[in-house]
């Protein structure tokens, strides 16, 4: 059987400079796939070349054997590929539950249906008790549930995490981290952008490294967190012992 | 704590009345031109104040639910005046197929723009309605052999349902009535609907809600086509209202301006914030014409300016969503 995601020589330029350079990977049911990497290394890019939002120069992106490159964002989140954002994009003037309802329509056939399934993603997250909040004076910790609760609410089956434990306190981590396990025992599959080592490390099976747009080293958690290149690079601090 | 009880409390909210306060609105609207009967002044200032309350509200369901900011919704308004009126100078068809006409052209020129210009990011959009409502209003003003010219068009009065003429103004006070209606429902129903949910996610932010699967562009389009075919009835009665239409009042950047600030002053997104800010409006409008009789240009000018600098200053979310604040209760349903 085909990959659930295959990316072949996925390139992006930026004037001079090359964001992602020559990327392929492939992504199987039920993975659980941690990308790291320094500031500038290309992961965002990466995320809005495979999802629609930016058209790469060069490579091909195939979900389930179909060849979707250049598609369009609103096309591929169609088919099931969702994606959250690294800088939380709320829609400012919808409270907490409609956020999430404008989610839920897209994969709901009514808007009764659509409110009862956004309670349920909410409760899922642990928003629930913050329905009725408004946008504007939502701290980061729960503008990152949200960003999660969006995407979750389109019942994706290929899920892109952008840095969701950016800027997020080490028990909104922990909280965060227990919410993931749970979706990926809901049987979605994760990719999973983070600067949190020490989670993504805990979360993910396999590791892919990105250096300068290009892939540095790809494999099990276990033998990417212990390659010396790895290592020196970035991954000092990080107990290998602690690891999935 | 309290912080979150406050949060969590409904709101009374005057966008969304109960049952029985609309049982009352429809009442009083019912009654109020036959009260006002023999006061034609005020009849004729609250058709007005209908007429661009229907406009206003056309340009909100774009503007205000949509975020597409139009500033040259005038070309849609005059295309619905210009429609039915030659139509019935000209050919002699009834006003009511005029409307219906000027609402189908305004919305593919509508619909046109937006295909063209809601693909690019950035300020294509409000600039190209600017530029139509120009060229629209240069065309009006040269094709003289078609449409008079600067002179404008004067329409024969011919008293008679089929000609949507009346010898009384209350029935234009209901035909008012009824095309307001028409944006005030939809803007109603946006807040209970898919396509509802889609437009203001898309006004919010356009990159979430394409991540989300939302065809942005589509959402984008079908509103603004909406929008403008509405603007277009509403210029239609406008022309069987006053009976003289002129290419440098119905395609101007201020009956554009108008429309935006009417409902900017209301409450941008809100159903009922139009009507409110085109009372305010047209009412002051009224009140200083009668004042300074004469020179009414500048003091229009003067008074938008004002009341514009007022609103964002001291209410800037507009009228409707400030009181509803105020006012807000325990106990009230939202
Ligand atoms: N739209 C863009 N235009 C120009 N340069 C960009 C754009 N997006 C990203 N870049 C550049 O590409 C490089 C990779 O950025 P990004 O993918 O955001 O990195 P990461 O997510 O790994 O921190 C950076 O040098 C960034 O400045
Ligand atoms: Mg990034």
């Amino acid at each position: 059987m085909a990959p659930l995601l295959t990316v072949e020589h996925l390139t992006k330029r930026f004037g001079g400079l090359t964001a992602v350079n020559d990327v392929s990977f492939t992504v199987e049911e039920g993975d659980f796939l941690g990308i790291i990497g320094p500031n500038g290394a290309g992961k965002t890019t990466l995320f809005n070349l495979i999802t629609g939002f930016l058209p790469p120069d060069a490579g091909e992106v195939r979900f389930k054997d179909q060849p979707i490159t250049g598609w369009k964002a609103y096309k591929i989140s169609r088919l099931g590929m969702t994606r959250t954002f690294q800088i939380t994009k709320p829609f400012g003037h919808l409270d907490v539950k409609e956020n999430v309802v404008v989610a839920a329509l897209q994969t709901s056939s009514t808007l009764r249906e659509a409110r009862e399934r956004a309670e349920g993603v909410l409760r899922f997250v642990g928003l629930e008790s913050y329905r009725d909040r408004s946008i504007t004076h939502l701290p980061m910790g729960l503008k990152k549930k949200l960003e999660l609760a969006k995407a979750l609410a389109t019942r994706p089956s290929l899920l892109f995490l952008d840095e969701v434990m950016g800027g997020l306190a080490s028990d909104e981590v922990q909280d965060m981290m227990e919410v993931l396990r749970k979706v990926r025992e809901s049987g979605v599959t994760l990719i999973m952008i983070e600067h949190v080592l020490q989670a993504i490390t805990q979360l993910s099976e396999r590791l892919l490294v990105l250096h300068h747009g290009a892939k540095l080293a790809h494999g099990s958690t276990r033998e990417v967190i212990r390659d010396p290149e790895v290592v020196e690079a970035y991954l000092g601090e990080v107990d290998p012992d602690a690891v999935h | 704590m309290m912080n979150v009880m406050t949060e969590v409390k409904k709101q009374r909210n005057f966008a969304y009345p109960s049952a029985r306060g609309y049982g009352a609105a429809a009442l009083l609207l019912t009654l109020l031109p036959f009260l006002l009967q023999n006061q034609l002044y005020y009849l004729d200032t609250l058709i007005l104040a209908l007429l661009w309350a229907s406009a206003a509200g056309a340009w909100n369901l774009a503007g205000g639910y949509g975020g597409l900011l139009s500033l040259g919704h005038a070309a849609f308004f005059g295309i619905g005046a210009y429609t039915s009126s030659l139509l019935f100078v000209k050919l002699n068809v009834s006003p009511w197929l005029g409307m219906v006409a000027g609402a189908v052209l305004a919305g593919l020129m509508g619909w046109f723009i937006g295909m063209i210009t809601l693909r690019m990011k950035g300020p294509f959009f409000g600039l190209a309605t600017i530029a139509i409502s120009e060229v629209l209003m240069i065309t009006a003003v040269n094709w003289t052999e078609l449409t008079q010219g600067s002179q404008g068009v004067n329409i024969p009065y011919k008293p008679g349902f089929v000609n949507m003429a009346f010898d009384s103004k209350i029935p234009y006070y209901f035909i008012a009535l009824a095309i307001c209606l028409v944006p005030y429902l939809l803007a109603r129903w946006l807040k209970e609907s898919k396509f509802g949910y889609e437009l203001m996610a898309v006004r919010d932010n356009e990159a979430a809600a394409q991540a989300l699967g939302i065809h942005t562009v589509r959402v984008k389009v079908v509103i603004i086509a909406v929008s403008s075919s509405i603007t277009a009835m509403a210029g239609a009665f406008y022309a069987q209202y006053v009976t003289v239409i002129e290419p440098y009042h119905e395609f101007s950047f201020s009956v554009s301006i108008q429309m935006v600030l009417m409902a900017m002053i209301g409450g941008l997104g809100t159903a009922s914030g139009p009507i409110f800010g085109s009372l305010v409006v047209t009412g002051l409008d009224t009140f200083l014409r009668d004042v300074f009789q004469g020179a009414q240009g500048g003091i229009q000018a003067m008074m938008y300016g004002s009341l514009l600098v007022l609103v964002v200053l001291f209410v800037p979310e507009g009228l409707i969503p400030w009181f509803t604040r105020r006012f807000r209760s325990g106990k009230g349903e939202k």
